[in-house]
């Protein structure tokens, strides 16, 4: 059964990759899968990927010593090292963002959003739906529909960071 | 330091921080980053700016003795 599980997760892995890429290509004014960003943007992503970085090596540490049955903490094996991803990706996101360089040159704001809200609703039914059905916790711990609700709440925070850095850069340009 | 020469200069050619963006293929952030002295461009977006503005590097770029 586990290993049915496990395999479904890595096909729901593979086809996610293969969607992000025509999301990419999608949400890009040229067309093209990669994103354009200029010289400054390049060296803050350079250190938001590098906080990131020590953002989930500092809580797989945590886990290390957490993770441990006589603590009965209540995610899943599976849970517990995804979070870690959304805890590097939000460090990443949230510098980016703060420094000017989370949305590329060739970016198509208006699609970017729009896909941003339709994961963001997509997830937070399926995270719902999960709820409706009492599937989120299972013998006292998080199950993985608390994924769907992670990345939901993730893209939610990233619409509102976007929305108040966008008033701040609007009062900044009448300044200049 | 603030850039206050490349503010001056592209004012003088009626542009905003935009339109220069535009021409010189960066973010309008970066062109404000350069004019408030908080990031220093490379040589190769200097020039770029330069030949934009139709001004030299030393008028731009060059720090004031």
């Amino acid at each position: 059964m586990t290993n049915f599980k496990n395999v479904g997760v890595a096909i729901g892995i593979m086809v996610g990759l293969i969607v992000s890429i025509f999301i990419l290509k999608a949400i890009n004014k040229d067309g093209k899968f990669k994103s354009k960003y200029d010289e400054m943007q390049e060296i803050v992503r350079g250190r938001a990927y590098k906080y990131g970085f020590w953002a989930i090596a500092i809580y797989e540490l945590i886990m290390c010593v957490v993770a441990d049955p006589s603590f009965d903490l209540p995610l899943s094996p599976f849970l517990i090292h995804f979070t870690a991803i959304i805890v590097g990706v939000m460090v990443q996101v949230t510098y980016s963002i703060w420094h000017d360089a989370y949305i590329a040159l060739n970016t198509n704001t208006g699609r970017f959003t729009a896909v941003a809200i339709f994961i963001s609703l997509f997830n937070l039914l399926i995270a719902g739906i999960a709820m409706a059905r009492g599937a989120m916790m299972e013998n006292g711990q998080l199950q993985d529909p608390f994924m769907n609700l992670i990345v939901g709440v993730m893209f939610v925070i990233i619409g509102i960071e976007l929305l108040v850095k966008n008033n701040v850069d609007k009062a900044a340009k009448r300044e200049d | 330091m603030k850039n206050l020469k490349l503010k001056a200069a592209r004012a003088g050619k009626d542009l905003s921080q935009d339109d220069l963006a535009k021409a010189a293929g960066v973010s309008r952030q970066t062109i404000s980053a350069i004019e408030k002295g908080d990031y220093n461009p490379t040589i190769n977006l200097c020039i770029s700016i330069c030949k934009i503005l139709g001004t030299t590097l030393d008028e731009l770029f060059w720090p004031e003795e």
